[in-house]
């Protein structure tokens, strides 16, 4: 009887024993990971990232991504309002800004101070542009480093030397005019000198006044649009469509999507988001600094895209867990990306590592040209302020009709101008 | 004499005009259908084109029409990129129960407006037209609200479950249809002991098919197109629509045409399947609103 009483006993401390294993094994934390990668990034760096973080740290992962950047702002933006945020996200340098003055993204300073994470690492002007009054959103993985990347076969075909290091715009122009060609003398360009870059525009600006469009791209009160150099430069942009037709207007464009991979322009300005696609093009390829402008500086892009963590979220620990695994120093998620040759990164540490600077894929290729004008870093969304939306709105609008050849820079600019000036006057309504 | 022949002359040649005037209208009718049909056929044949060119092909400039070499691999390779299977029997899903939703309910709500009086109709039939002037964009976070609230979200249900509840422009549509439907035969019915339920359900009813068809294919169509809808709800890609899968072809910065094209091409059977076998109805739906179908 005694017997069976403790083997009675024994199968009911098993049986709570196996109970509360299985009720830990529910509770294990899975947090949202909501993305706006391509299948690419996806399938070689999300999924194994997202495998080693579970087996690492025990904490589940539900992955989410949306690849069209405005379906996944809408969707980010909805659940953020709605309440039900994913833990970690993955916002654009002026998104993750305006989020963060609105509450939505966690400060991690708490965590950085706690782990000894060594912000030294990253570039500071990177860095930089996730701080908020002295309070670190999120971790950087990469800034959109901009190159003009060139065809050599259509260089050597054309008989026009290839870009050096140290070239200016007008070395450019001269360049895209000698790349350009009629072959067929039917008074159609079969063969453009540079594919559009017209939207990077604030990119010649910087390299003419080595200076941004605001005063202050925090707590921006004078805009220098009406600057002779800004003006400049933004027409500058224009001519190479009216005057020079180096650059295809949207007409000519036909809707291309790249009108370089196509193999019909000789140089492409973008950054390294590119790559990929040129590698497979099947034409050889090399990357040039951008050129030098009136202030003799070489300048680049300091935005990029980030990791954050949604204030609402409920696991914030696991959270900073996942955010480290991704672009903490020394992470694995950069490694694995590093290896794709999709992206500029943050970290210093791997800017000289080999897989970089000197890829296989691209053996004996200038890839520091994407390190070009470090120290000389700019926002392409300038100022970095709630009221960017509106000033990117405008300037689409204004512009547009410069590049159609229906307004002067200087008459563009001097409208947005006005428009600015009743925007930073009434600034507090986009805080 | 003279005078004949002048008087003559223009008689003949009015004649053969008057002849020819039927001939020459049918033809300038026929010119402009075909010139119609061919700017409609074209965003189809140049998706059809593209889906059989190789990636190279797709950014060839200037654009060439005629692929070469034909990639019929494009197919099997979109549709295996991602679970288009799983995507297609959920969007079947959403929008069979969508349809039979949004028929059933706005059918009921219609019939109401037509044949009954009742204090408040005419307001509460604004009301319900009003809330077509709504845009859909202003709801998204309400309506996302509402749904974490009733723990629907990432299932189907914040995408079937509105369309039982009635829609304007298909309440609109039903209304002004069962309006003309004589009043005699429900008085005759009447008169036989019929409720007004047995005469929505035996009288009504069957002679609106036309109507109901017209508001069945917009719905289909609208259902199986969303994309802002299962973007905003759904987020477990077992439970994906075809409209969120086809955008795993494209991102900010590349858009694999030819295979986006490809499985878009197999996206587009489905409604077109269901136009061409319910085309009258369709047809008759936009000659009853004067409306191509789009829906509030």
């Amino acid at each position: 009887m005694n017997g069976r009483k403790a083997l009675c006993s024994l199968m009911l401390v098993m049986f709570l024993f196996a109970l509360a294993l299985s009720a830990a094994a529910q509770e294990a934390t899975t947090i949202k990971w909501f993305m706006r990668w391509d299948q690419n990034r996806v399938d070689n760096v999300a999924m194994p990232v997202a495998e080693a973080f579970t087996e690492a740290t025990g904490i589940n992962i539900e992955y989410e991504n949306i690849g069209s950047g405005s379906d996944y702002y809408t969707k980010l933006q909805t659940t953020i309002a709605g309440g039900t945020p994913p833990d970690v996200f993955y916002p654009a340098t002026h998104v993750a800004n305006a989020y963060a003055s609105k509450g939505a993204l966690l400060s991690i300073n708490e965590f950085v101070d706690r782990d000894g994470i060594d912000l030294s690492v990253y570039d500071p002007t990177i860095l930089a542009n996730y701080m908020i009054d002295g309070e670190l959103h999120c971790l950087p993985i990469d800034h959109a480093a901009l190159v003009v990347y060139y065809n050599k076969e259509i260089f050597d075909a054309t008989g026009v030397d290839y870009p050096q290091d140290g070239w200016t715009w007008d070395d450019f122009l001269a360049t895209a005019d000698a790349l350009t060609l009629d072959s067929d003398g039917d008074g159609v360009t079969d063969q453009f000198g540079v594919d559009t870059f017209r939207n990077y525009w604030p990119m010649v600006v910087w390299s003419n006044t080595d200076r941004g469009l605001f005063d202050d791209i925090r707590h921006p009160t004078e805009f220098y649009g009406m600057d002779q150099g800004v003006i400049d430069s933004v027409q500058f942009v224009a001519d190479l469509i009216l005057e020079h037709n180096v650059m295809p207007s949207d007409e000519q464009r036909a809707d291309i999507s790249d009108l370089f991979a196509a193999g019909k322009a000789g140089m492409q300005v973008v950054g390294h988001w590119r790559m990929q696609r040129y590698l497979g093009s099947g034409f050889d390829f090399d990357m040039a600094p951008l050129p030098l402008g009136e202030s003799g500086e070489s300048v680049n892009r300091a935005d990029g895209s980030c990791f954050a963590i949604s204030a609402a979220t409920e696991h914030p620990e696991e959270a900073w867990e996942l955010v480290k695994f991704l672009a903490g120093p020394g992470s694995l998620g950069v490694n694995m990306l590093l290896d794709l040759q999709v992206m500029t990164p943050a970290l210093s540490e791997f800017k000289s590592d080999p897989r970089f600077l000197d890829p296989e894929l691209l053996p004996g290729s200038n890839k520091a040209a994407f390190l070009a004008g470090a120290g000389n870093y700019f926002s392409m969304y300038d100022p970095i302020h709630p009221m960017y939306s509106a000033f990117d709105s405008l300037w689409k609008q204004e512009l547009g009709e410069v590049w159609i050849g229906a307004a002067t820079a200087e008459e563009a600019m001097q409208r947005i101008a006005d428009e600015v000036a009743y925007i930073l006057e009434n600034i507090q309504d986009y805080e | 004499m003279a005078i004949n022949v002048a008087v003559a002359a223009p008689k003949r040649k009015n004649q053969t005009i008057d002849k020819f005037l039927p001939h020459l209208s049918v033809a300038a009718i026929y010119a402009l259908l075909l010139l119609g049909a061919v700017m409609v056929f074209f965003p189809f044949a140049w998706t059809i084109s593209t889906s059989l060119k190789t990636e190279q092909q797709t950014l060839a400039y200037p654009p060439t029409w005629v692929p070469d070499p034909v990639q019929w691999e494009n197919y099997p390779n979109a549709l295996t990129a991602r679970p288009f299977g799983r995507y297609y029997v959920n969007t079947t899903i959403v929008t069979v129960l969508s349809v039979i939703g949004q028929v059933a309910s706005s059918a009921v709500v219609a019939y109401g407006f037509a044949r009954f009086r009742f204090p408040g109709r005419g307001l509460m039939f604004l009301i319900v037209l009003s809330t077509l002037m709504i845009p859909f964009h202003m709801l998204i976070i309400p309506r996302f609200i509402l749904f974490k609230y009733l723990g629907w979200l990432d299932t189907f249900l914040p995408l079937i479950v509105p369309n039982f509840f009635g829609g304007a422009f298909s309440i609109f549509l039903l209304r002004q249809y069962f309006m003309t439907i004589p009043l005699d035969l429900d008085e005759a019915a009447k008169m036989d002991g019929a409720s007004a339920l047995q005469i929505f359900l035996r009288i009504t009813l069957p002679l609106a098919r036309p109507a109901l068809g017209a508001v069945a294919v917009f719905e289909f169509v609208s259902t199986w197109n969303d994309f802002l809808g299962p973007l905003i709800y759904l987020s477990s890609d077992r439970n994906y629509t075809v409209s969120i899968g086809l955008a795993a072809f494209r991102n900010d910065y590349f858009t694999a045409w030819h295979l986006f094209m490809a499985a878009s091409a197999v996206a587009m059977l489905a409604p077109l399947v269901v136009f061409f076998l319910a085309q009258k109805y369709f047809i008759s739906g936009v000659a009853l609103t004067g409306s191509g179908g789009s829906k509030g």
